[in-house]
């Protein structure tokens, strides 16, 4: 395993991390689904979304 | 009979569009990449959410106490960044991955898990707006 590839797993395990977490401790942090709800429930976090989904279609299929 | 009525026409939208999404995904999943057909292909679907942004209404936002409990994620997303800005400065590739790099590697590279991108792609895109 590279060092670029140990980083990556680094960030999956801080996601399960965080989100075990949030599941444990609702009072503490905000769960991956409240984010999600919280960016849909508003015209910026729902510009903001549609721009970065737009760009990563982009990205993987047209390049 | 009324609520059975609903429910049998939203089920034929339902399977009207996930017939529509699931040949969108397997068409675009055989299309090259840098062609004119992909671009249209995933144009049209990016317009389509765009125009949905755009007719959607606000709904009320969560309790104010949000912004105190987002910080952790806002910090992994910034050190997430950082780290794809590393990698893409490296190279070779295989020591620096980024993320397009290892989805080339691990879910690009063939049609079906291309196709089941793509779908997934579509849907997000779909529960972006609520």
């Amino acid at each position: 395993m590279t060092v670029g590839e140990f980083g990556w797993l680094v960030v999956i395990l801080a996601v399960a991390g965080l989100s075990l977490l949030a599941w444990r401790r609702p009072a503490a942090l905000v769960s991956l689904s409240g984010l999600w709800r919280l960016l849909r429930s508003n015209w910026v976090g729902r510009s903001a979304m549609v721009g970065m989904w737009a760009w990563l279609g982009w990205h993987l299929f047209v390049r | 009979m009324r609520l059975s009525g609903i429910f049998r026409s939203r089920l034929r939208w339902w399977t009207l569009a996930g017939v529509f999404g699931a040949t969108w995904a397997w068409w675009i999943s055989a299309q090259a990449t840098f062609t004119s057909a992909v671009g249209i292909g995933v144009g049209g679907a990016i317009a389509l959410c765009v125009i949905r942004v755009l007719r959607a209404s606000s709904v009320s936002s969560e309790e104010e106490s949000f912004t105190a409990r987002i910080w952790p994620w806002l910090l992994l997303f910034g050190l997430a960044v950082a780290w794809e800005l590393f990698e893409l400065r490296g190279s070779p590739r295989i020591a620096h991955p980024t993320l397009s790099y290892l989805a080339n590697l691990w879910i690009l590279s063939s049609r079906l898990t291309r196709a089941g991108v793509a779908a997934t792609w579509l849907m997000v895109g779909w529960w972006i707006v609520p």
